[in-house]
């Protein structure tokens, strides 16, 4: 990644891309990916976008703002990785086995051991909403993105924007009602 | 649904505090793969399509060529460099330039619903999962890559490309580097330990002894080195001697 590497024109290049944005699509991928996902995933997939990103950039014509374009494609790399069946089992066990290994580097263990429950639980709770909605939620929730944002970055009209959003609440808040019953 | 739901609104107060921090080193760790796309992702990862492909070669022929076979491969297929391809006797087929032993090749196809890099040896065909598959780049899935070798990385800048070979002696597999330096993570966990030009790193599990023979058609158990290790033990062990059965000793004798 050498100064040579500069962009020259309007077009950006990979390296002024990956230097930018690094920090923000490796958050957004950590987020859309949850409290589940180790460091490893997390860096497996931020790889997985920059190499789409790097084949997709011939073809990109200047249209929007370049940081939407990357995380459009973030966003569609990490769906595409949420709809394998095993990684979403290994994340939910990894939300259920998290704990132990927070309480000796927690700085203050009894609080963050209960806001790390909480956070797993409704985790846990989020995993059991599809994952088209639940981006959607998370990308709105979490990231505090506008509707008009999200339709952009995965290219659906913004109705659906809501009509997932509307239904990712309705189903998570299904799933929070009966893991609380359960609990009582 | 109402979004002003208190619980709702609590899980969502939740989610929004959560956090994350860029870890120290996820940078350079991503970065390595991008620093010179087509040599740093195509070698290392093709590399570990070979290391697959040998041990999976030098574990199935034996028992797939039945007894009577010829001895098994003791040298194992190795990742050569593209300048080579043209003229050494490994041949490149397919979008994908991977360079294995003489007399086999390989090509990248679509297998099923994902694409796998197909290898033959002979009549023999094997298939090693892969995650993207396109000009010169080939990435394979992060359990292959545990599988193999883990992932090897050059680390840092304008390094330059390594030579190195993955051998499979009698009792372990090992890279064997011939220049440069490369780094070998083992186990795809990190961090990934440095090998220098003329030294070896001992990766992976010992190659099981050429077992000769079983027939083809033999059923899976009796083959141990497919069986999980606690199976295999358990048919390592010899079988109990069998106890002739019992007499009772109640109730009425046959009289003779």
């Amino acid at each position: 990644m050498d100064r040579a590497a500069e962009p020259t024109d309007d077009a950006p290049s990979i390296h002024a891309l990956f230097r930018r944005h690094f920090d923000d699509v490796y958050r957004m991928v950590a987020h859309l990916l949850g409290p589940g996902a180790g460091q490893a995933d997390v860096e497996d997939i931020t790889q997985q976008v920059f190499m789409a990103a790097h084949r997709a950039l011939p073809r990109y014509r200047g249209e929007g703002r370049p940081t939407t374009w990357l995380y459009g494609i973030a966003t569609r790399v990490v769906l595409n990785n949420l709809r394998s069946w095993r990684r979403r089992r290994r994340l939910v066990a990894a939300l259920e086995s998290a704990l132990e290994g927070d309480v000796a580097v927690a700085a203050c263990p009894e609080r963050d051991l209960a806001a790390r429950q909480e956070l797993n639980r409704v985790w846990r709770c989020l995993m059991r909403v599809g994952a088209k909605k639940r981006v959607v939620y998370v990308l709105h929730v979490v990231e505090g993105r506008s509707g008009e944002e999200i339709a952009e970055l995965l290219e659906i009209p913004v109705a659906t924007v809501w009509t997932r959003l509307h239904h990712a609440r309705r189903e998570l808040n299904a799933a929070l009602d009966r893991d609380e019953r359960r609990n009582a | 649904m109402d979004a002003n739901d208190p619980q709702l609104e609590a899980a969502e107060r939740i989610l929004a505090q959560h956090y994350v921090e860029v870890p120290p080193g996820a940078r350079v760790r991503v970065a390595a793969a991008l620093t010179r796309p087509t040599p740093l992702i195509t070698w290392p990862y093709a590399a570990a399509a070979m290391a697959v492909a040998a041990v999976v070669l030098a574990i199935r022929l034996p028992a797939l060529l039945g007894p009577g076979a010829p001895a098994p491969i003791t040298a194992p297929l190795a990742a050569e460099r593209p300048a080579h391809l043209a003229a050494g006797p490994a041949r490149a087929v397919g979008p994908a330039q991977v360079a294995v032993g003489p007399g086999s090749r390989a090509e990248v196809d679509e297998i099923g619903p994902r694409t796998a890099l197909r290898m033959w040896q002979g009549d023999l065909q094997i298939s090693v999962p892969v995650l993207r598959a396109e000009q010169s780049v080939v990435v394979l899935t992060r359990q292959a890559k545990i599988q193999a070798l883990g992932a090897m990385t050059c680390l840092g800048a304008g390094c330059p490309a390594p030579a190195f070979t993955v051998r499979a002696d009698d009792d372990a597999t090992f890279v064997e580097v011939t220049e440069g330096e490369v780094w070998v993570d083992t186990d795809g966990r990190g961090p990934p330990r440095r090998v220098v030009a003329g030294r070896r790193l001992r990766v992976g599990r010992p190659v099981p002894p050429p077992l000769a023979a079983a027939p083809v058609g033999t059923p899976p158990e009796a083959n141990w080195w497919t069986l999980p290790e606690r199976r295999r033990c358990a048919a390592a062990r010899p079988a109990p001697a069998r106890r002739a059965p019992r007499r009772l000793t109640c109730g009425p004798r046959a009289t003779s």
